[in-house]
């Protein structure tokens, strides 16, 4: 597992990965869910895969050639992705609320010097 | 596309509709062409009866001829003989135009994942209804697919160095 720049495209991905961690989400629908667009969502995706956050696989043959239509990739995220991805977005979350926290109090320092 | 079947069931399909306006057309033509002869043998007074009795038919006409125009002209597609499609299916929508320049641009990825992203656009494009919307989400997949080149064939250049590290 490598580490991730964890940009807020990417923390819009994972949070909507982590909505319904079990089940199976395509592109359109992923980009949809995030409200980002395909551009930005497929890169994150591959990064998340290399990372081995996120697992991908193949439609199911019977369902795609009952609709006729090529077959999809679903991503589901890995036990050990779906740990990590909370970890990250627990760290950046308390980081966010610290800076809220800190800055009050940094500017009252300033103000007394 | 349409197959020669449908065409030819469409073609029988107009004939049956054609056969009453037709005949009823064909009446009334006749009914028109006695009115018009006769109006000619008519006296002074006689004219005007003769004249609503043209102008009767000539309206009843115009009825005939526009459901004979409607039977004749279903759609512009029967008119013009050009067959449109209503619905395009999602394998059209996924061989499209639009799927083309994805087709071309995904040689900017890595040889051995060239396949899978294509065939993972096509299987998006399928779904998304809509030329416009189509064309955006390609135009956005292209904007990101120059980022995605470099995320793996970063990836694949480090997997190699590491590979020629362990066989030294």
């Amino acid at each position: 597992m490598s580490s991730l720049r964890m940009t807020l495209a990417t923390q819009m991905v994972l949070r909507s990965l982590l909505e319904k961690p079990a089940e199976k989400r395509y592109g359109l629908e992923l980009c949809a869910e995030a409200g980002l667009q395909s551009g930005t969502v497929y890169p994150i995706l591959t990064r998340l895969e290399q990372a081995g956050w996120v697992q991908s696989a193949w439609e199911d043959p019977e369902v795609h050639q009952s609709e006729g239509r090529p077959r999809r990739r679903y991503y589901t995220l890995s036990e050990e992705g779906a740990a990590q991805a909370r970890q990250a977005l627990a760290e950046i979350s308390s980081r966010q609320a610290r800076a809220i926290w800190a800055r009050p109090r940094l500017q009252a320092e300033r103000g007394q010097a | 596309m349409t197959t020669s079947g449908s065409r030819k069931e469409r073609r029988e399909a107009i004939r049956a509709s054609l056969r009453v306006p037709l005949a009823a057309l064909a009446t009334d033509l006749r009914r028109v062409n006695a009115d018009i002869h006769s109006s000619y043998g008519f006296d002074r007074h006689g004219r005007g009866t003769a004249r609503l009795r043209v102008r009767r038919s000539v309206i009843r006409l115009k009825v005939v001829w526009r459901t004979l125009l409607a039977a004749l002209m279903p759609a512009p597609a029967a008119r013009f003989q050009v067959t449109f499609r209503s619905s395009r299916t999602a394998a059209d929508r996924a061989e499209g135009r639009i799927a083309r320049p994805l087709q071309i641009a995904s040689c900017l990825l890595p040889a051995a994942s060239r396949d899978r992203w294509a065939e993972e656009w096509r299987g998006e494009l399928a779904v998304i209804r809509g030329r416009w919307r189509r064309l955006r989400w390609a135009l956005s997949t292209l904007r990101g697919l120059v980022c995605q080149a470099y995320i793996l064939r970063r990836s694949t250049r480090r997997s190699a160095s590491s590979d020629e590290a362990i066989t030294g």
